[in-house]
């Protein structure tokens, strides 16, 4: 196409122009030219098609937009929901009161809102005042306005929980419904629930391994008792000498277990002084720190195994106290010098049990007194606390203590070191200070078992055995 | 005539370019947004299947703490559920008892990780498209004096999504497990003395040595110079390439400010250090460590200085004390110029002062900790500044 511009004469509008366009004349070739004004139909057309696409168009820009919006309120509400799902895991760990605290607080169960504090779950985020380090509730904002951005996203996110216990064939859980609900770009409630299930933690005492399987304990009995009866079982023994098998078996479990007892005292003897050289021989503090905790936990599994055969036998010794008839046990009878030293020492599973759980306390707080100075992990070091705590309470209750008062300044003085460090901890503390405040109420909330056991053992070990022993 | 050609449907055509400018923009705003929201939906439906995973394993733990060991109800072997319903999904486990128990030498480790009363349990937990697959070793401390029973998880791990809920994947799965515990347990008391190492070390270069490793390119320290430049440097070091036992050293000329110091150079150490000499009495005790003391090779041994007697705080005073002292200067000047004449002699002091000082007798243990200490340091030293090819010493 060649364009060609001059001066001919001839007038294209007001200017004195000529314009070619390939040779032809711009002027004759619009007047020649047959679509003349088409153009003005085709910008209606094309505007007409434009405007009328632009509508799903600009849908599908406003889709994209709202989209987004709803992806960042779903993003947000998933992100604080798992926050919230796993704090609250962590904290049914450290914590086994937190079932019950969070339904005693009506500030967990109802629905507030997460800004300006009102959750509890959102009390302080920011360590904004001091002491820094420590984020106080209560003192260190929540999601205040000042955080501008963050305050605008989360304006109108609320949080609820409601929870409902469930029995299980054993045990029990609690399942806790988060419910997170925002109003979303339409000024409508948006909500997402989250199931968080809490396994709830039982009391028990397992009994000995020595009779674990029946039949093989009624074996051992009768190796104890009637040594000269090989290949017999048990219950032939009884059935031959008109026994009756359960006064026997009573009998006899006694007397196989205070002959474990026996046995197992030099053996625990052996391991701790092996592992008390060990912590003297130990010159790095971490070393020592560690050997230390071994050492507890070597007395802890002493007076465990302690208590295990204590309760076991507190019934059975009980019955043996009250009515013991030697005429149940047949005739012949066992004879008393299979049974008669074993039973004697029996009382030593006492003193056995209380010396054990002193010296694993005296050993806990050891450690945890030196890697107070010499920096245990945070971890182990809480764990070595809720030892510390668990044996304080037996000891208070097994010795029948007049008062709680150490086991309350151990709580008193953790619950002020976690306050603003872990709010966790800090309500565990609490929680446990509200029932150890005194001896009675502590009795009260510690498994019954144990303590009955343990009185019941007490009260009848020396009658028990004076009997059974003074029987003609 | 071509351009009254063209002038038909110019105005549409372009029309029709803008449209297909805006719609191909708009499909793709939409077609990100919608793979946002598939995002954050995907991850929203793996968060909620771990926590369906959670919620099984939940009911785990409150059924073994509930009931003694013995009376465990996967005692006769492994027990398998499928398809329960739990926190809006599903999931299906598999429990029994941990195949083989370990035999730890370090009695803590015995008391915890080779706890007799342990269970393998295998949760496959599936939310709307989204599967985990999660594993945890439990053990159920049955010799604790815990008023509330609790079965602690002493291992975890998500395991592949291809593992079936099935006693033979299970046990190839635990095998595993058992291995890397038992690796674990036979690597702590090594790992203790690493990160005791590593917690006394202050600079990059000298973790890296602890753990027997060279970057690939220089590690800058960026700590803020003297005298401040103005400029907010990170005050945590920064490692430019990836670290692994693999990398290769790459030689870094060093800086003309901390090139190697001409041979005149004064050396900044104490005075009165330079020979080991012979212990002081007082300071001797052949059996304390025995088999390790190297021996001095101090040539001028016979024209030390007497022996006299010392209490435990003179020695302490007087050979501990001034090796630290030491200790700390060599550090600094062997990292500065490694191939300087001072460093060579910083080198053999260190040498000289791990022999005298594991001479050295403490009576009480906190002495002897101090001691041990101070040989940590001594030892941690020479084992990084001497590339550790002291056998005796880095062994």
């Amino acid at each position: 196409m060649q364009l060609t511009f001059g001066r001919a004469g001839q007038r294209v509008g007001s200017a004195s122009f000529r314009l070619e366009i390939d040779g032809v004349l711009l002027r004759q070739a619009l007047r020649t030219m047959p679509t003349r004004g088409f153009s003005v139909i085709e910008l209606c057309l094309a505007f007409l098609i434009l405007g009328l696409s632009f509508l799903p168009v600009i849908g599908l820009f406003s889709s994209s937009g709202r989209q987004s919006r709803q992806t960042a309120d779903y993003g947000l509400a998933v992100t604080l929901e798992e926050k919230v799902a796993e704090d609250i895991r962590l904290a049914n760990w450290e914590n086994t009161h937190l079932p019950e605290q969070l339904l005693s607080d009506p500030s967990f169960t109802a629905t507030l809102p997460i800004v300006d504090g009102q959750s509890p779950f959102f009390a302080s985020i920011e360590d904004a005042r001091p002491p820094f380090g420590q984020i106080q509730s209560g003192v260190d904002p929540g999601i205040e306005g000042s955080f501008r951005s963050l305050f605008h996203e989360v304006s109108t996110f609320r949080l609820g929980l409601s929870q409902k216990s469930e029995s299980l064939a054993t045990g029990s859980v609690t399942d806790l419904t988060l419910n997170m609900d925002w109003v979303d770009y339409r000024r409508q409630t948006q909500s997402l629930p989250l199931l968080v299930r809490l396994a709830r933690y039982g009391s028990w005492i397992a009994s000995p391994e020595q009779v674990h399987d029946r039949e093989q304990a009624n074996e051992s009995v009768r190796q104890l008792l009637y040594p000269t009866r090989a290949g017999q079982t048990l219950a032939a023994v009884a059935a031959s000498t008109g026994a009756d098998l359960g006064v026997v078996q009573t009998l006899g479990d006694t007397a196989v277990l205070a002959k474990a007892v026996s046995d197992s005292k030099s053996r625990f003897a052996a391991a701790t002084a092996t592992l008390r050289s060990a912590v003297f021989a130990s010159v790095l503090p971490e070393d020592s720190v560690r050997k230390q905790l071994t050492l507890a936990r070597e007395y802890e599994r002493q007076c465990s195994t302690c208590l295990v055969i204590v309760t076991y036998l507190a019934s059975p010794i009980k019955t043996l106290a009250r009515s013991f008839d030697p005429a149940k046990l047949g005739t012949p009878r066992p004879a008393k010098s299979t049974y008669a030293s074993v039973l004697q020492n029996l009382d030593d599973v006492l003193g056995l049990f209380h010396s054990t759980l002193s010296e694993a306390l005296r050993w806990y707080v050891r450690a945890y007194n030196a890697s107070f100075v010499k920096g245990m992990a945070p971890r182990p070091r809480i764990r070595a606390f809720m030892k510390i705590l668990e044996l304080t309470k037996l000891r208070t209750l097994a010795t029948n203590a007049q008062d709680t008062a150490y086991l309350q300044k151990i709580l008193t003085d953790f619950e002020r070191h976690q306050d603003g460090r872990n709010s966790n901890f800090a309500s565990f503390a609490r929680h446990e200070l509200s029932v150890g405040r005194d001896v009675a109420t502590l009795r009260q909330n510690y498994p019954l078992t144990r303590l009955q056991a343990i009185n019941d053992f007490q009260d009848n070990i020396v009658s028990a055995v004076n009997k059974v022993l003074s029987a003609p | 005539m071509m351009l009254v050609a063209q002038r038909q449907g110019v105005a549409i055509v372009v029309v029709m370019g803008i449209l297909l400018v805006l719609v191909t923009t708009g499909g793709l705003l939409r077609l990100s947004s919608q793979s946002a929201f598939h995002e954050v939906d995907t991850i929203h439906c793996h968060l909620r299947a771990v926590a369906v995973g959670e919620a099984g394993f939940a009911t785990v733990t409150a059924r073994l703490s509930a009931a003694p060991w013995e009376l465990r109800w996967f005692r006769k072997g492994p027990e398998l559920q499928y398809v329960v319903s739990a926190a809006g999904g599903v999931y299906s486990s598999l429990i029994q008892d941990t195949p083989a128990s370990i035999a730890f030498t370090d009695p803590l480790l015995q008391m915890t990780l080779g706890n007799p009363h342990q269970a393998d349990l295998l949760i496959r937990a599936t939310y709307d498209r989204s599967t985990v697959v999660m594993f945890w070793r439990l053990t159920v401390p049955q010799d604790s004096l815990e008023s509330l029973v609790r079965a602690v998880p002493s291992y975890f791990v998500f395991a592949p999504n291809s593992v079936e809920v099935d006693p033979r994947a299970v046990d190839a799965l635990s095998g595993q497990i058992t291995d890397s515990i038992k690796a674990r347990g036979e690597n702590a008391s090594e790992m203790r003395g690493l990160a005791q190492g590593i917690r006394s070390a202050t600079r990059v270069d000298e973790i890296s040595s602890l753990l027997g490793f060279t970057p690939a390119q220089t590690i800058v320290d960026g700590v803020v110079p003297a005298g401040g430049s103005g400029v907010l440097e990170p005050n945590a070091p920064r490692i430019d390439a990836a670290l692994g036992a693999s990398t290769t050293v790459s030689p870094v000329a060093p800086p003309p400010d901390t090139a190697d110091s001409p041979v005149t150079e004064s050396c900044p150490l104490p005075a009165g250090l330079e020979c080991g000499g012979p212990v002081p009495k007082g300071c001797e005790n052949p059996g304390f460590y025995p088999n390790s003391i190297p021996a001095d090779p101090d040539p001028d041994q016979s024209s030390a200085p007497a022996a006299t007697q010392l209490d435990f705080q003179q020695c302490v005073d007087q050979q501990v004390l001034p090796r630290l002292q030491m200790l700390v200067t060599c550090r600094s000047l062997i990292s500065v110029s490694p191939l300087s004449q001072c460093a060579a002699l910083c080198k053999d002091q260190l040498k000289r002062a791990f022999a005298s000082t594991v001479a050295t007798e403490a009576p009480t243990q906190e002495q002897r900790a101090a001691v041990w200490r101070a040989l940590g340091l001594i030892r941690h030293a020479q084992c990084a500044h001497l590339d550790g090819k002291d056998p005796l010493l880095c062994n």
